[in-house]
């Protein structure tokens, strides 16, 4: 059997990548398709052949990469998968579009409707330029919103990676979806030490929050700094992105920075921290449940992927409102609940890796069956 | 045959047939300037109404045999255009636009008739009841098979045509949610619909003209035959390599562009003794040679419903094709023909000497093509309006 995996862009690593490479696991055989691929990231990922569109071939594709996304609708039209058996789109923009016959059957995996189109991201507030893009915006996200929309009907069936995302997907694209959950590598998140069974606590705790997150405007970051301020909490901020300017700016001395880390190096974070906190609003977010992996109960915001991770004063806490006051309530409300620790690193295995393989794999061979 | 079925059965039928016909009809078709199989199907649903009005986006009277007598022909702005025979192709940008210009006040029931995309996209108003008949979806739109884009200058290809192409599949799409309901022309065409429209839709065979073969002959003669337009995609290099293979003889009735190709083969596998060009034919020696042979050898494997193996079995000789493309819903395997699912010379080969002239019934074969009938094809679609009319 044939199998392509088609995905929006690789030119910087996300998590859509970790989910590919999870993607990859569940069917090796694959061929990638992408609209511009850069190698050089991801040395380290031993990945099959990577078929990209002609974007890559343009001028300045790294500068102007961003801007290309206006004629990625066109580069996905034009690939030919006639001869594959299946197609598995991953997108959270245009790779859902792909045209394929009807032997061929199509499986749409959706992070999310395209967050420019849809709602949900502003992330443009502070770019360069604002003004022309805030002209220009509107008339390209209204041309995109149309395609969008009739890409939407192209995959033969469409599987969200959250119950939100199915609920976005009703709402924008009027169709139904299946939900099937992103995994995380349980091998490798995972408590240093085993938990004391008496006390059901992790040992090596410490007394500090952390975030792990893209510094971007939507992941609220700013909420949780002010609230650390105000409680005189430490707070340990992992990663790097354009607000991070503004975020220092507003930080106490309580707030340290430490910049993009590797995965080892973040786990040792989780391990130590007494709390991970969660303040945005995301599709699905493996970040919290990587932390609560390592035995770390986490603060998050009661709406989007989050809230279907992370269970109330089970595995964590979740506040209702994004506030300041909000957020200083979970935390005052987190320090008083005595967390059980075995309960938290099991409600994160509900998401492994292993979990989200055999369900991908037996979803897609089902409808394959269908299909013949 | 299955969907035949279902067709007859739909609904509750509130009007019966003369009351049918009485309603006030009004006919699309995307552009009459070839008379081809898409206008055999207007033709028929015109006799079931024969005073409703015709639009569509231009006209071209000189290219239809028979004349369409009497037609109300009601064309575009296209149709003033300068120059229209010469610009055909470049006026096509204007089709789109121009099916949304049509008027369809007063009329009960539109029926469009589309294989290129255009006619489906005419707006009705909401007490008017649109069906389209869908005798394809756009091909080269939608990355099937074509052979549009062969001959093309690459960068009018490569550069041009892709974003003309987007924007006109998006309106392909989206028209495609106009009609009230949606026919097909076949099962293969059901499914691209689905796939590529998102709409169930019904399936009702095209009509073919199986009335004036009547001729069945139980005297077989040991030869094989084809008949068509002899052009590339249609294989028939295919079906003459397999018959010098299996010794056997082919007689090949027709013309095309493909022709001198075809005779070279022949000459160059020195099969002259096997293989017979007969060129263009009346009707009757047609009928007569067609009718005699063992078998009908239809080696095109991508066609979407063809017409020629259903004529072939009214006259009642039996199908050799592959197990791909309409054939398979027209011809049943081991009863009115022999389908193999090896698609190559191979296959053929294999098939032909496999062909036993006994197990195959004239008779058989003629009434599994009576299916396909004018008749059958009214009644169906009569009862299908029928059905859906007034729900």
């Amino acid at each position: 059997m044939k199998i392509a995996i088609v995905t929006d862009s690789m030119a910087a690593f996300g998590g859509s990548d970790r989910y590919l490479l999870s993607l990859l696991k569940a069917f090796p055989e694959s061929e990638l398709y992408t609209s511009i691929y850069d190698p050089d990231i991801y040395t380290t990922c031993n990945l099959p052949k990577v078929h990209s569109s002609f974007i890559q071939n343009l001028p300045f594709n790294k500068f102007w990469k961003r801007h290309y996304t206006v004629i990625s609708p066109m580069a996905f039209e034009m690939f030919d998968f006639s001869k594959y058996d299946l197609v598995i789109s991953c997108s959270a923009g245009c790779s859902k579009g792909v045209i394929t016959s009807p032997d061929t059957l199509h499986v749409g995996i959706v992070f999310t409707p395209p967050r420019y189109q849809w709602g949900g991201d502003p992330n443009t507030k502070r770019v360069k330029f604002r003004s022309i893009y805030s002209f220009f915006m509107p008339l390209v996200d209204h041309y995109l919103r149309i395609w969008d929309f009739e890409a939407a009907k192209r995959p033969d069936f469409l599987v969200s990676i959250s119950k939100y995302v199915e609920s976005r997907v009703e709402k924008y694209y009027k169709r139904d979806s299946s939900v099937i959950y992103p995994g995380i590598n349980t091998d490798f998140w995972k408590p240093i030490i085993q938990h004391d069974k008496e006390n059901q606590t992790c040992k090596g705790k410490e007394d500090f929050f952390v975030i792990v997150s893209r510094l971007f405007e939507y992941k609220r970051i700013d909420l949780a700094i002010q609230a650390c301020n105000k409680l005189n909490k430490r707070l340990v901020i992992i990663g790097t992105g354009p607000d991070e300017n503004y975020l220092r700016s507003i930080a106490g001395e309580n707030v340290s920075f430490l910049g993009f880390l590797d995965d080892e190096l973040v786990r040792d974070y989780f391990r130590r921290a007494k709390g991970f906190l969660f303040c945005g609003l995301d599709d699905f977010g493996l970040t919290p449940v990587e932390a609560m992996a390592c035995g770390t109960p986490v603060i998050a915001y009661n709406k989007g992927g989050a809230t279907e991770s992370v269970v109330d004063e089970v595995s964590g806490i979740l506040f209702n409102n994004q506030t300041v006051e909000d957020v200083v309530g979970a935390i005052k409300n987190f320090e008083t609940i005595k967390f059980n620790s075995q309960e938290i690193i099991s409600r994160a295995h509900v998401f492994s890796e292993k979990v989200f393989i055999k369900n991908i794999r037996n979803y897609i061979y089902g409808k394959l069956k269908k299909n013949k | 045959m299955e969907n035949l079925k279902k067709t007859n059965s739909i609904g509750s039928g509130k009007l019966n047939v003369s009351n049918l016909k009485k309603l006030k009809v009004a006919l699309v078709d995307d552009f009459l300037t070839v008379d081809g199989g898409a206008q055999k199907v207007l033709r028929a649903m015109h006799e079931i109404w024969p005073d409703a009005p015709v639009y569509t986006t231009t006209y071209f009277p000189d290219k239809f045999h028979p004349k369409l007598e009497g037609w109300d022909i009601r064309q575009s702005f296209v149709s003033k255009f300068p120059f229209r025979e010469t610009f055909e192709n470049q006026y096509k940008l204007f089709y789109q636009l121009a099916m949304e210009q049509f008027k369809f006040d007063g009329y009960d029931l539109v029926i469009s008739s589309t294989y290129a995309g255009y006619a489906k996209g005419i707006i009705v108003p909401e007490s008017t009841l649109h069906l389209s008949y869908i005798h394809t979806v756009p091909r080269y739109l939608w990355k099937l098979p074509t052979q549009r884009h062969e001959k093309l200058n690459p960068i009018y290809k490569n550069i041009i045509l892709p974003p003309l192409e987007h924007f006109w599949r998006i309106w392909d799409r989206q028209t495609a949610d106009r009609p009230d309901y949606l026919i097909s022309n076949s099962n293969l065409v059901q499914s691209r619909v689905k796939k590529f429209y998102r709409r169930d839709s019904f399936v009702i065979y095209p009509p073919v003209e199986v009335d004036d073969l009547a001729k069945v002959s139980n005297s077989k003669e040991d030869y094989f035959v084809y008949f068509g337009r002899l052009e590339s995609y249609k294989k028939v290099h295919w079906a003459i390599k397999a018959c010098i293979r299996a010794r056997s003889k082919l007689k090949i009735i027709g013309d095309g562009t493909y022709l001198s190709e075809l005779e070279s083969l022949v000459t160059k596998m020195k099969g002259q003794k096997y293989v017979q060009f007969l060129g263009r034919t009346s009707d009757k020696v047609r009928n007569d040679v067609v009718s005699k042979a063992k078998a009908f050898i239809f080696p095109c494997p991508t066609e979407d419903f063809g017409i020629v193996p259903v004529e072939s079995m009214a006259l009642g000789t039996p199908v050799i094709a592959f197990k791909s493309g309409g054939v398979m819903e027209t011809v049943e395997n081991g009863k009115t023909g022999i389908l193999t699912s090896d698609i190559s010379v191979n296959g053929l080969v294999e098939a032909i000497e496999k062909f036993d002239a006994d197990k195959f019934r004239p008779e058989i074969c003629r009434k599994v093509a009576l299916s396909f009938s004018k008749e059958s094809f009214t009644n169906c679609l009569l009862n299908f309006v029928g059905s859906v009319y007034g729900k």
